[in-house]
């Protein structure tokens, strides 16, 4: 894996569109996060966020699923940036 | 060794296909079963249970497909399902349907259902969708490294299925061997894991893994805390609730170490061309934040105008034929059996055209609707209208459904199956009869041409913004009472795009609609007969039948609309059909003398003249302003038709949400209807 760490953490709904990022810890009631554990969004995971405007739900890419993200739900996922490519 | 392999019924095998949604699971299972296929529900819960049969070798199958879920967690009805039928009803075999196109996902729920140790076989499906992706899996060492045999399929193109039923044959009934490295969380978590097991050895149901309960327990499921705190005294589950970590990372150990299994096996079977996002110029289009909307409105209009115009020739087809139905009945029973002859040509043969030209757009909305469920557009559309839906508090997903119901309420509720989360689905349902259909529409455009000529728009805004104010009030109203609970917004796969497989949509829309028609039609024959009887008996006539008698009864409630009887009867009438209610209008007001039941005189106004002049002017002299006021606005929220009654019934499948929703319509029709005609009072004299 080629990375390199930006080292600044923030809530995936204020990446931008077609930025990588790795998920550092996701916040939220348990139902919330068993429900995104089972597609995909855990900690370490990367994500690459095909669509983001600022409004409305995100679209991500989990290196295998595309995914549409509320925008609530976005604001629970902590990430880190991260030039990143699937592994 | 396995009990179930001991219980199994003589020449009858369960096998039971899980599979997270979008991998192609229905394909598989229609294939497999044919046109052998029973529809029903789970017991006690609104989820669809299919089940089929198939022979092979002159043994029979029992095939019980589970509903679509990503994991086997407590997170929804339809997940408890899978996962009580796969540990209670120990099937001898699971199937397990894998997208190959998308591994890393659909591998998840095959991670959790290893900890069970139960029969199983992958069907790796999509095989042809994989390829064009540049992925190239090693079969063999797939299947080495996963443990159980994998069978490669393109389902859509029937390719794999005669493997797969032979597979079936070979496996059922054997079980998987529990294995070290899958799938549990190493460091910390281990140890935490090898505790909990020690602590609830001895207590854990017979039917259940032991590792799995400890799984479950880590990851916090609500099912599985619930149950082993019944199973165990108080003091020894205060042990192990005090070893569950507080915050979410035992989900996260557990959800990682699945990951990793599944990473694992994929490094050791996969090559990947390369594995970045492919996003097609429609794909772009259809995501676009403008573009994406004008073609989502382009499309949903497409269907419907195309739904409508197919039904609205059906019905100009068969509206002959049902005239001379008429006639026929009346010549051939008229004398020797005239309440016979008078219910089937007033009652059944009116109904049965009405609802046929309605079935006819209902089918055509479902067959469009699962068109572009099955080529994936929908949840991109779905993706576009969350912008737009979440402000009401409604899924993107509801936005098709709700629009259908510009042409038929029944066609939204029908349509709001395509909602995956039950809460959601439930809300939309309830919320769907808030749109206005063209009944509605009709009654609601010619009592506003009569009584407010100069000021129509005003009335036609007000009620725009009463109908968006009151949606919202519903849609919040019912997030704190009967739907509360923690709202769990949209996490929505976006499938890959593929050609339409024309026999999956056919069948499973042909399947849900004459189940529908068969469970919701006796409802709604059962009251037609009613609603014909009430309207016809005593006398024959609606003037002076028992209806007329229901009106009069409940007048003093109607006086608080400045509603006397016969406008009162009218807003019942609506129940039947809201065209209806402009009918029975005519007739309780003696503008239009004719004779027989209700049901019998929308036959013969099956296009009804709307803008009459004379019954405008005769109304406009005996109503005033502010009880015509309040008619439009009791009128806009009441409870909707019989049949969209029936088809609540037949979507939630619960007598008490189906009566509730009922109720709630009737107290919001009187209330709209009261402040309606108060605020008339101010503005209108007369």
């Amino acid at each position: 894996m080629n990375m390199k760490a930006v080292n600044e953490d923030m809530s995936l709904d204020r990446m931008k569109s077609g930025s990588w990022a790795v998920i550092q810890s996701i916040s939220g009631d348990k139902k919330f996060v068993r429900r995104a554990a089972g597609r995909g969004f855990t900690p370490e995971a990367a994500l690459l966020v095909i669509q983001n405007f600022g409004i409305g739900p995100l679209i991500v890419f989990l290196c295998d699923t595309q995914v549409a993200l509320g925008r609530g739900e976005a604001k629970k996922i902590i990430v880190r940036r991260q030039q990143h490519e699937c592994e | 060794m396995s009990a179930n392999e001991l219980s199994r019924p003589a020449g009858e095998i369960t096998v039971a296909i899980a599979g997270q949604p979008n991998t192609g699971k229905s394909t598989v299972f229609n294939f497999l079963t044919g046109s052998n296929q029973h529809v029903g529900n789970w017991p006690g819960i609104t989820v669809e249970k299919k089940e089929g049969r198939f022979v092979r070798d002159g043994i029979s199958y029992r095939v019980v497909d589970l509903p679509g879920t990503y994991s086997l967690s407590a997170n929804s009805k339809e997940e408890m399902i899978a996962r009580d039928f796969v540990i209670k009803q120990a099937p001898d075999l699971i199937v397990v349907v894998v997208d190959a196109s998308q591994l890393t996902r659909s591998l998840y729920l095959v991670a959790e259902m290893m900890s069970l140790g139960a029969p199983m076989i992958l069907a790796l499906n999509m095989m042809d969708v994989a390829e064009k992706k540049g992925l190239a899996i090693d079969l063999g060492a797939f299947e080495k490294s996963i443990g159980v045999p994998v069978v490669p399929m393109t389902a859509s193109k029937r390719i794999g299925i005669d493997v797969l039923s032979e597979s079936i044959a070979k496996r059922a009934g054997v079980r998987t061997p529990l294995l070290e490295t899958c799938c549990n969380p190493d460091g910390e978590y281990a140890d935490l894991l090898q505790r909990l097991q020690n602590t609830i050895k001895g207590y854990v149901p017979e039917d259940y893994r032991i590792g799995w309960v400890a799984q479950k327990l880590l990851e916090e499921d609500s099912g599985m805390i619930d149950l082993m705190q019944k199973q165990m005294d108080e003091q020894k589950w205060q042990s192990v609730r005090k070893m569950l970590p507080d915050d979410n990372r035992g989900a996260f150990a557990v959800a990682r170490a699945r990951y990793d299994w599944i990473h694992n096996i994929l490094a050791n079977s996969v090559v990947r061309e390369k594995n970045e996002v492919h996003r097609s110029l429609f794909d772009k289009v259809a995501t676009n934040l403008l573009s994406g909307t004008i073609l989502g409105m382009v499309v949903t209009l497409t269907g419907f105008v195309l739904a409508v115009i197919i039904a609205f020739g059906c019905v100009v087809m068969i509206h002959p034929l049902a005239a001379n139905g008429i006639q026929m009945v009346q010549n051939t029973a008229g004398q020797s059996l005239p309440l016979l002859a008078d219910f089937i040509a007033q009652g059944v043969i009116p109904a049965l055209s009405m609802i046929f030209g309605v079935s006819v757009f209902i089918f055509g909305i479902m067959l469009f609707t699962s068109f572009l469920e099955d080529i994936g557009y929908l949840p991109r559309m779905a993706y576009i209208a969350d912008m737009f839906m979440s402000r009401i508090g409604l899924p993107g997903k509801s936005f098709m459904p709700l629009f259908m119901g510009f042409g038929c309420n029944i066609a939204s509720v029908m349509g709001c199956r395509v909602i995956e989360s039950t809460r959601q689905r439930f809300k939309t349902i309830i919320i769907a009869s808030h749109v206005p259909c063209p009944g509605v529409m009709v009654t609601i455009a010619f009592m506003i041409g009569i009584f407010f000529g100069p000021v129509a728009p005003v009335i036609v805004v007000a009620a725009t913004v009463a109908l968006l104010v009151q949606t919202y009030i519903t849609s919040r109203l019912l997030d704190h009472t009967v739907l509360r609970g923690a709202e769990t917004g949209m996490i929505m796969e976006l499938p890959p795009y593929h050609m339409p497989n024309w026999q999956t949509i056919w069948a499973h829309v042909w399947r849900r609609f004459t189940s529908f028609v068969q469970k919701a039609g006796s409802l709604i024959a059962f009251i037609i007969a009613v609603i014909w009887a009430l309207s016809y008996f005593p006398n024959g006539n609606m003037v002076d039948s028992y209806l007329a008698v229901v009106g009069k009864a409940f007048e003093p409630l109607g006086m608080l609309m400045g509603m006397d009887w016969r406008l009162l009867t009218c807003l019942f009438v609506a129940f039947f059909s809201k065209e209806a209610a402009l009918i029975a209008i005519a007739v309780l007001y003696g503008i239009q003398i004719e004779e027989g039941a209700l049901t019998g005189l929308m036959m013969d106004n099956i296009f009804p003249e709307v803008g009459n002049d004379a019954v405008g002017r005769f109304l406009a002299g005996n109503v005033s302003r502010p009880s015509a006021l309040a008619f439009i606005f009791a009128l806009l929220f009441s409870i909707p038709c019989y049949a969209t009654v029936g088809a609540i019934y037949y979507e939630t499948k619960s007598l008490k949400w189906t009566i509730g929703s009922a109720i709630y319509y009737t107290t919001l029709s009187l209330v709209w209807g009261i402040a309606a005609y108060h605020v008339g009072l101010l503005f209108f004299t007369s």
